[in-house]
């Protein structure tokens, strides 16, 4: 008997369909992330991907120090934004820097990002300085630093 | 000269015959010749694809789908469009990101702030910013609220959105106006 997958069905589903669905390398990431978080908090950070119905990328080779390849998460209904979802990562709403960590892998070093706002996940940055933000081969994640207080 | 026609060569039937030729070849060009298939379909013959007004209509409907695409991105009607007044170049055909630093003198006026040939002046303001919406590369430095209220645009859009309306209402016109050929060579 095989064992059935423990992901609820919107995200199954959201799997299959290949919409709003995070790519190996985002998955790994937030469960870094997740492992740091207080339980509380990373319930409401699965209950938030769960939410999200968009999820758009940009990975272009940055040409001005500016620039940084990203993921954003959305979360829509009826065609209009819904900016609070119902549990928060954090209960300050401003624009915030929640946590950063490094990925080594053979082609360099990425800085990685994760903002949030209102309480939500907002978007993965990636940073590099040869513009590379998905790893190559073979990669390690730095354990993960939360840069706010979230008790 | 008097604008009156004595004998009554020019009646006013001819006038509204001219004007639904005119303004046939007008639909029929902009239409990709759907209209002119309707009327086919439908047995509706009073149209007279091969008078001198259907072809004037055909040039006006060059005319009309050229000018929207020139006027359409043009700077003025982006700032006219901005509750702001201000506009921002986008470069659609060709990104910015990929000619910048190039020395190849073609690619550097390919490159250039206003170059219709590959892009187009978009409206730009706090509430409502197009380039924003439509190009993942001008999300930057947009703070996060304004960002998480306007999500980019689909991707079948964003590909859109990347045709420059000067060459794009080029390639509409041309390809309209050749699926709009009638056939009166055979007629005559």
């Amino acid at each position: 008997m095989t064992k059935r997958s423990k992901a609820p069905i919107g995200n199954r589903i959201k799997e299959i369909i290949g919409i709003a669905s995070c790519t190996e390398f985002e998955k790994r990431l937030l469960a870094e992330l997740k492992k740091v978080l207080p339980v509380n908090r990373a319930e409401a950070l699965d209950y938030q991907l769960r939410k999200f119905n968009k999820i758009s990328r940009y990975l272009k080779p940055a040409t001005k120090l500016s620039e940084y390849g990203y993921t954003e998460f959305h979360c829509s209904s009826h065609g209009k934004p819904v900016l609070r979802l119902e549990k928060k990562i954090s209960d300050d709403e401003s624009e915030v820097m929640l946590a950063k960590t490094n990925v080594l892998h053979a082609g360099g070093e990425i800085e990685v990002e994760f903002w949030i706002v209102y309480g939500r996940l907002f978007s993965i940055r990636f940073k590099s300085e040869n513009g590379q933000y998905y790893p190559e081969g073979e990669y390690s994640i730095q354990p993960v630093a939360v840069l706010i207080d979230l008790e | 000269m008097m604008y009156f026609d004595p004998y009554g060569l020019y009646s006013s039937s001819d006038f509204i015959n001219d004007a639904a030729d005119f303004s046939a070849g007008f639909g029929d060009l902009i239409s990709f010749g759907v209209t002119r298939r309707i009327r086919d379909y439908h047995g509706i013959g009073a149209v007279d694809p091969c008078s001198a007004f259907y072809s004037a209509g055909e040039y006006a409907g060059m005319a009309h789908g050229l000018a929207t695409g020139i006027v359409g991105g043009s700077k003025a009607v982006a700032r006219a469009a901005s509750p702001t007044n201000w506009s921002n170049f986008s470069h659609s055909l060709v990104r910015h990101n990929t000619m910048s630093g190039s020395r190849n003198p073609v690619i550097r006026w390919l490159d250039r702030v206003g170059n219709r040939l590959n892009g187009d002046y978009l409206p730009v303001s706090r509430q409502f910013d197009l380039h924003g919406r439509i190009d993942p590369g001008a999300r930057f430095g947009l703070d996060a609220d304004w960002l998480l209220r306007n999500p980019l645009v689909n991707p079948i859009r964003q590909a859109a959105n990347r045709i420059p309306y000067v060459p794009g209402a080029a390639a509409y016109v041309t390809g309209s106006n050749a699926l709009n050929s009638s056939d009166c060579e055979c007629q005559k």
